[in-house]
């Protein structure tokens, strides 16, 4: 009865880190690594990458 | 209304975006920290009643006819999206320069104020700027601000609100001043340095910072002065302070006293113990294994923002220019591998401040060999485990880290074929006592990144794991590991590991979900382990060692070290080496220094050390054989291909 | 004569630049161009610092190489 309890606990915990992974991981630009900040926290606009050709 | 943050590189942009908008970009005190545009709405205590206001952090230029992809964006952002003010930020202690790319933003059209920044150093100075005069001589409304006190920031909003309403009503563009050629532009600037700003000290004048400069990055001591600075600071990260406290976490908290805790609470209430092995051994086990290590981490990146605040990475810059030509690189290339220090990925991103195509994609591949954050928990565990006297170990990483570039660099150079074109030019900011409380904010905003990604990729992670290595292929618990999901897994990889002398599907299995996140290495092993031992992995001596000897401990490290290091990472590669060809280039060259090395550490230190041969010698000669070979053919074929080019250029050069 | 040649602590008048357009035109935004006057402030191990209007620079020989000076 116990087990089952916890069980559910341990499961909504799970699917809530799960949901915030994938919200991560659709975002191509930080790939699920979460590295360098809360996703919350970038701004850059996605820009492809200028290389100058003089 | 739309404001726009345009100016020279390090005049303070990023620092007034931050101030005026509370975000936590970063900041570096030298040129090129930002490559990118940011946007994003005012802090509440800036807003303008009645008006929605976005602002763009814009990557510094000298000046709008774009020489570099910076300049570039700035340009384009300025002609396409049409900000409404541009808020010019200039560096006010070298107004001079500044001024050519003001002249050049006031001419096109759209109002802009002056930001004229860094007050406080021209009071330090004792400098004068007449203000007034200059204002009304550019007739350009100027407001003095000091972006890191806050200082002046208000009422720059509220002119810059003021300016843009202002001239939505006014048809008639402003007395603008336009200039048709540059020099007469330059003798206007010229005049208007000479009428309204004087210097106590002139310029030219050599300082007690040049004195400093001519140590800092000396020909022969600045390269042993730099290895000893980034030595300091890992060494204070994983044996001083950090690996103080983390030795603390890892040992007392999440070795005892949560587990033990959590054990009891759940035996109490009678929780099924394949439940409880998950809680204990799989969540707990897993995810606390990581955090342990978050004061290491938070060390490492206090540590890490005091270098960059004080400007010495652009001497560093300079000192490493000299051996970085040597591969066909510039000293400029050493600046994503210092960000790398942190994370790859904004080391990786870094490197478009790099023109030529060819030293940026090598910059790009070799930045990646730097120890990141995430890299260190592995680094610290290891470390711990298995030298627990040396306290070499960790800071030796990044060391070797610097040579394997050097000579992966040289590799690279000898393997593929381009022109060697290197002109290096770097500003050399003025020295800066460091903030410490910006440098506590980073480490705050870190160790907050640190422990969301602990809550999600690592949590999810072991989760997986766990039921991987509790259950079988047919969904059933398993009595022994070696039956499970996970050693199944592990075991198709696992003989790639033999030449390594690494023997095992756990091995293979903690390697795997490396490239997910690093940090996964050691709470995989957390997770795996807890079933052999109650112990917490950290021990010397400990479960560990039924894996590894010192010797191959050592090359695992160095394992991790060098091979790509997640998929993140491999994503921010893709779009800074714009084709697939690069992308596959850099993969296989990482993995194979990462595989050929650990390699070479297996066999000849077992060799050199117990004077013995290790596990899986001969396939290991074969693995080396092939390796050379190919690397021999590799560079024979690059070699042709260069005679070709170089007859083919001498031919067209006659002709 | 070249920037290379210059002593240290010695601010020159610059007589031109050669080299390639594009470096030209990015060391005019600096403010380093015929008529003005440039500081050599340190060598280092193959690179030079110079004072440029009120900025400090490191270029290397390459470069130092395309400043033409006169004393």
């Amino acid at each position: 009865m116990s087990t089952l309890v916890v069980g559910v606990l341990v499961a909504m915990l799970f699917t809530w880190s799960l949901k915030r992974t994938r919200k991560d991981l659709k975002n191509s630009k930080c790939g699920g690594c979460s590295g360098c900040g809360l996703k919350n926290q970038c701004h850059s606009v996605q820009e492809t990458p200028i290389q100058l050709r003089l | 209304m739309k404001i726009a943050l345009a100016g020279n590189p390090n005049s303070g942009k990023t620092t007034l975006f931050n101030a005026i908008t509370g975000k936590n970009e970063y900041v570096g005190n030298w040129t090129g920290v930002t490559v990118e545009k940011k946007e994003s709405d005012l802090k509440s205590q800036y807003q303008i009643k009645g008006q929605a206001v976005k602002v763009v952090d814009l990557p510094g230029a000298y000046s709008i006819a774009p020489f570099t992809g910076e300049e570039a964006i700035t340009r384009d952002f300025v002609l396409s999206a049409s900000p409404d003010v541009i808020i010019n930020i200039v560096d006010a202690t070298n107004l001079s320069r500044s001024l050519f790319f003001t002249t050049q933003l006031i001419e096109i059209g759209i109002p802009v104020i002056i930001a004229l920044n860094k007050m406080d150093l021209i009071a330090k100075k004792g400098d004068y700027i007449d203000v007034v005069g200059l204002q009304k001589s550019l007739n350009c409304k100027i407001i003095e601000t000091t972006a890191t006190s806050e200082k002046g920031l208000k009422k720059l909003i509220e002119t810059a609100s003021e300016i843009s309403v202002n001239s939505a009503l006014k048809t008639e563009s402003k007395n603008i001043k336009t200039f048709n050629d540059d020099q007469v532009r330059q003798k206007y600037i010229n005049d208007l340095v000479k009428q309204f700003i004087s210097k106590k000290v002139a310029s030219s004048q050599v300082t007690f910072s040049d004195k400093v400069d001519r140590i800092v990055a000396h020909k022969y001591l600045g390269l042993p002065i730099f290895f000893l600075v980034m030595w300091a600071v890992y060494a204070f990260s994983i044996e001083g302070l950090g690996g103080f406290l983390s030795g603390y976490f890892n040992e007392v908290l999440f070795g005892e006293t949560i587990p033990t805790g959590v054990n009891q609470f759940l035996e109490s209430i009678s929780v099924h113990p394949l439940m409880q092995a998950l809680i204990v051994d799989g969540i707990i086990g897993g995810v606390g294994a990581v955090i342990g290590f978050l004061p290491l981490i938070m060390v490492l990146f206090f540590c890490l923002s005091l270098l960059e605040d004080s400007g010495y990475m652009a001497r560093v810059a300079v000192v490493m220019d000299r051996y970085l030509k040597k591969i066909g690189l510039s000293g400029k290339s050493i600046i994503p591998m210092i960000v790398g220090s942190g994370c790859a990925i904004p080391g990786v991103m870094a490197t478009r401040t790099i023109e030529d195509i060819n030293q940026k994609r090598i910059t790009t591949i070799l930045t990646p060999f730097v120890p990141c954050g995430a890299k260190l928990p592995i680094i610290a565990l290891f470390s711990v485990a298995f030298f627990p006297e040396s306290s070499w170990v960790g800071p030796s990483m990044y060391i070797i880290a610097i040579i394997m570039i050097i000579i992966g660099g040289l590799l690279l150079k000898k393997l593929f074929v381009w022109e060697n074109t290197t002109q290096f030019i770097m500003e050399l900011p003025e020295y800066k006592i460091p903030s410490i409380k910006y440098a506590l904010i980073q480490m705050l905003d870190k160790a907050k990144a640190f422990i969301y990604k602990a809550s999600t990729i690592i949590l999810v992670m072991n989760t997986l794991v766990w039921f991987m290595q509790a259950y079988g292929w047919n969904l059933q618990a398993v009595d022994s590991q070696s039956a499970s999901i996970l050693a199944g897994v592990g075991s198709v990889i696992a003989p790639l590991l033999i030449p390594l002398g690494f023997a095992g599907w756990q091995l293979a299995a903690a390697i795997i979900t490396g490239f997910i996140a690093k940090e996964n290495v050691v709470a995989t092993f957390a997770v795996i382990l807890a079933v052999a031992s109650e112990e917490a992995l950290h021990i010397p001596g400990g479960v560990l060692t039924q894996f590894f000897t010192p010797v191959t401990a050592y090359a695992f490290l160095v394992f991790n070290l060098f091979t790509p290091p997640c998929f993140a990472a491999i994503g921010a590669m893709n779009s800074e080496l714009g084709s697939k060809k690069w992308l596959g280039r850099a993969i296989g060259f990482q993995l194979g220094v990462g595989y050929t090395l650990a390699l070479l550490i297996t066999q000849f230190g077992t060799l050199l050390v117990y004077g013995e041969f290790a596990k899986g010698f001969i396939p290991a000669m074969v693995v080396l054989a092939v390796v050379i070979g190919g690397v021999y053919v590799g560079v024979k074929r690059a070699d042709v291909k260069r005679s070709e080019l170089s007859q083919l250029s001498e031919i067209g050069q006659e002709a | 004569m070249f920037l290379t040649k210059a002593k240290v602590g010695q601010t020159v008048n610059i007589v031109k630049i050669e080299g390639k357009e594009k470096n030209q035109k990015f060391l005019f935004s600096l403010g380093c161009f015929e008529g003005e006057s440039i500081t050599l402030i340190s060598i280092l191990g193959g690179n030079y610092i110079v004072n440029i209007k009120d900025g400090r620079y490191a270029i290397d020989e390459s470069l130092a190489r395309s400043i033409v000076i006169q004393v």
